[in-house]
């Protein structure tokens, strides 16, 4: 997925999000419900996968 | 450039993203998930999710200079588009709610925190509207993957309903038929009903029968026999 030119960085929170995480509900695969989806490890200046 | 800083921005609201992902089954058919399309395609997560770096666990994502991070676009337009893509046909358009740090492209985002909004399912394969998703033959280690499907399609598989998977995943999120998705030019072709295509049957075996006796007939007077059994 190429999404071209890099803009800015920033941080922002989900105030609903945490609202969900404190339900009572489980990722369903524990740890590997972390998921980083870009298929190349290499030094690039823009991401390049679908993901 | 190396020391080159993009801007710093901090908005008030998480962002709205689209993306494309496999929505998966567990074997004991009790949760659903969805897994990425290309390195994430390994591992499955859920409705709400944090990223982190398969590279390295020294940093966290997303990383400039590194590819992790979840990934989603801006426009729902382009993920449709994306979703036509050989590889992906067989995926599910995803409304994620983008937070955490995150990267800002021209064309999407890069990010830590994922929640996903809604799950839009885009057609079957014949071109019908899906009414629910089926066993794409693929999967993980105890999960298998889905895919969009009509009933007619599903056949005697089974079909998993949109409010079963919903019901499946970790949280309420709403999965409904893509139906911003352009349709096809031209409506699928219905195939004759089952009681039609056994009266065709029918038909094709009576002739098979008379083309038979007529041979049998031939035969037989080639062979100074007589002119055939049933011929009259």
């Amino acid at each position: 997925m190429q999404l071209g030119k890099e803009l800015a960085t920033g941080f922002v929170s989900d105030d609903a999000q945490a609202t969900v995480d404190g339900q009572a509900d489980v990722p369903p695969d524990g740890a590997d419900a972390q998921v980083p989806e870009d298929p190349s490890p290499a030094a690039q200046p823009e991401p390049a996968t679908a993901g | 450039m190396l020391g080159t800083r993009a801007a710093q921005e901090h908005p008030g609201q998480p962002y709205t993203g689209f993306k494309l992902a496999h929505a998966v089954l567990a074997a004991d058919n009790r949760r659903a998930g969805f897994a990425g399309l290309s390195i994430g395609a390994q591992r499955v997560y859920g409705t709400t999710a944090e990223a982190s770096c398969v590279w390295s666990g020294r940093h966290a994502p997303p990383r400039r200079r590194c590819g992790c991070g979840f990934y989603c676009l801006n426009s729902l337009a382009e993920a449709r588009a994306l979703s036509c893509a050989t590889a992906n046909r067989a995926a599910v358009l995803l409304e994620v709610v983008a937070s955490g740090r995150f990267i800002r492209y021209e064309r999407g985002l890069r990010y830590s925190r994922q929640r996903v909004r809604a799950v839009r399912v885009g057609p079957c394969g014949c071109g019908r509207p899906a009414t629910g998703l089926t066993d794409a033959g693929r999967g993980l280690v105890g999960w298998r993957q889905l895919m969009p499907s009509c009933a007619a399609c599903a056949a005697h598989r089974s079909l998993v309903a949109f409010g079963s998977f919903a019901a499946r995943l970790s949280g309420a999120v709403p999965v409904t038929a893509d139906e911003g998705a352009a349709t096809w030019p031209g409506a699928p072709a219905d195939g004759p009903a089952d009681a039609d295509v056994i009266a065709a049957l029918g038909a094709e075996i009576t002739l098979v029968h008379a083309r038979l006796d007529h041979l049998q007939a031939q035969l037989s007077r080639l062979e100074g026999g007589p002119s055939g059994a049933g011929s009259g």
